[in-house]
C-alpha cells in the first residue's frame, strides 16, 4: 500500500482526495444542520433561545462551516489542476472525456456554493449574530438584521439546491464513464449547464425563495435538478 | 421519480442496431476503463498507462485474476488496478478495438 500512497500521481490525488471528502462532509453536514434542523428550531423557539443560537451557538457552527467550506474548495482545487497538469503532459482531451465533464459540472456548482458561504451566508450572519449581542446588552435593534436574515436563508437554500446534483457529478467523474468523442456537443452542453447554474445563483443573490422556501421543496428541487442535468447530459451530449 | 426518469433515458437510447466488436469494446472501454486510462487509448491515462495493443491474454490476467501474463513486465510499478471480474466475457470485443487500426 505505501508503494501506491507515495506515488505522486496516484498518492498524492488520493490524500487530497480523502481530505477534501473529509472537509466536505464537515461543510455539507453543517449545511444540512442549518437548514434542516436549526432553520426550524429558530422558527418555533421563543426570543431568549433564539438570542442564545444567535449569539453561542451559530458562531461556534459557523467556524466549522466556513472553514470546512474553504478547505474542501482548495483541495478540490488542487486535484483539479493537478489532474490537468498530467492530462495535458500525456496529451489527453480534456474537452471530450466524461471524467472532465462530469467533474466540472461539480465543481462549477460547489465553487458557487463556496463564494456563497464566504460571499453572502457569513458576511449576512455576522449581521445577524452583532445584532442578537447588541440587543441583549439592552441596545437597540439593527433593522439591517432582518433582511440579512432572508438573505442569508436563500443563499443557504441555494446550496442546498445544488448540493444533490453536485455530489452526484463530482462522483460520477470516476465511477459512472460513458463515451465521449469529437461529435459529441460539449461546447452546447456547457452553454445550457451555464445559464441553468447561473440562474439559479442569480437568484440566490437576488431572487425569492419560492418553491425552495420549505425543507421538502428544497430537497425535491435538489434531487429534481439532477435529474434535469442528467437528461441534459443525455440528450446533449 | 429519480429512477423512472433514467429509466425512461435508458428506453430511447439509439442503440437498436447491432454493434461490432470494435464499437462494442470502444463503448465498454470509455463505460470501464476512462476514470484512470486516458479517453483515447493510444495515450497515458491519469492513473493508468496506454492500454493500445494489450493482448487477449493480457486483458483476461488483468481484468479477471489482478496480475501480469508470466514474464510480463508492467508499465507503472503502482499495482492499484482493481480488478474488472464482470467483464470477462467482454475481453474480445475490448481487445479487437485496442487492436484496431
Amino acid at each position: 500500500m505505501l508503494d501506491s500512497l507515495l506515488d505522486p500521481a496516484i498518492g498524492l490525488m488520493f490524500v487530497f482526495r480523502w481530505l477534501h471528502v473529509f472537509a466536505g462532509i464537515i461543510w455539507i453536514g453543517l449545511l444540512y444542520y442549518f437548514n434542516f434542523v436549526q432553520g426550524a428550531f429558530m422558527a418555533e423557539t421563543d426570543a431568549g433561545a433564539k438570542s442564545q443560537v444567535l449569539q453561542k451557538l451559530a458562531p461556534r457552527a459557523l467556524w466549522w462551516f466556513r472553514y470546512g467550506a474553504l478547505y474542501t474548495f482548495l483541495t478540490g482545487l488542487f486535484l483539479l489542476m493537478y489532474r490537468a497538469h498530467i492530462d495535458v503532459k500525456n496529451g489527453s482531451s480534456i474537452m471530450a472525456s466524461s471524467y472532465w465533464i462530469n467533474i466540472l459540472t461539480g465543481a462549477l456548482m460547489a465553487t458557487l456554493m463556496f463564494l456563497n458561504v464566504w460571499g453572502i451566508i457569513w458576511r449576512k450572519q455576522k449581521v445577524m449574530i452583532a445584532n442578537a449581542v447588541a440587543t441583549a446588552a439592552g441596545q437597540p435593534a439593527n433593522p439591517a438584521a432582518v433582511p440579512a436574515g432572508v438573505a442569508a436563508t436563500l443563499a443557504s437554500r441555494t446550496n442546498v439546491l445544488f448540493s444533490v446534483p453536485m455530489l452526484f457529478f463530482m462522483l460520477s467523474a470516476n465511477h459512472l464513464n460513458y463515451p465521449v468523442d469529437e461529435s459529441s456537443n460539449v461546447g452546447l452542453y456547457w452553454v445550457i449547464i451555464l445559464v441553468l447554474v447561473g440562474a439559479i445563483e442569480a437568484n440566490g443573490i437576488v431572487g425569492k425563495a419560492g418553491p425552495i422556501t420549505s425543507i421538502k421543496g428544497v430537497i425535491t428541487g435538489s434531487f429534481v435538478l439532477t435529474a434535469v442535468i442528467i437528461l441534459i447530459n443525455n440528450f446533449v451530449i | 421519480m429519480l429512477a423512472l426518469i433514467l429509466l425512461g433515458a435508458a428506453c430511447t437510447k439509439k442503440e437498436t442496431k447491432v454493434a461490432s466488436p470494435v464499437e462494442e469494446g470502444k463503448r465498454l472501454y470509455a463505460v470501464h476503463c476512462t476514470a484512470c486510462h486516458a479517453a483515447d487509448p493510444k495515450k497515458d491515462g491519469a492513473v493508468g498507462p496506454s492500454n493500445w495493443g494489450s493482448s487477449l491474454e493480457l486483458l483476461e490476467r488483468k481484468l479477471v485474476h489482478g496480475d501480469y501474463p508470466p514474464g510480463y513486465t508492467p508499465k507503472r510499478p503502482t499495482r492499484v488496478m482493481v480488478q474488472l471480474p464482470f467483464l470477462k466475457d467482454q475481453i474480445p470485443n475490448l481487445h479487437a478495438y485496442l487492436n484496431s487500426p
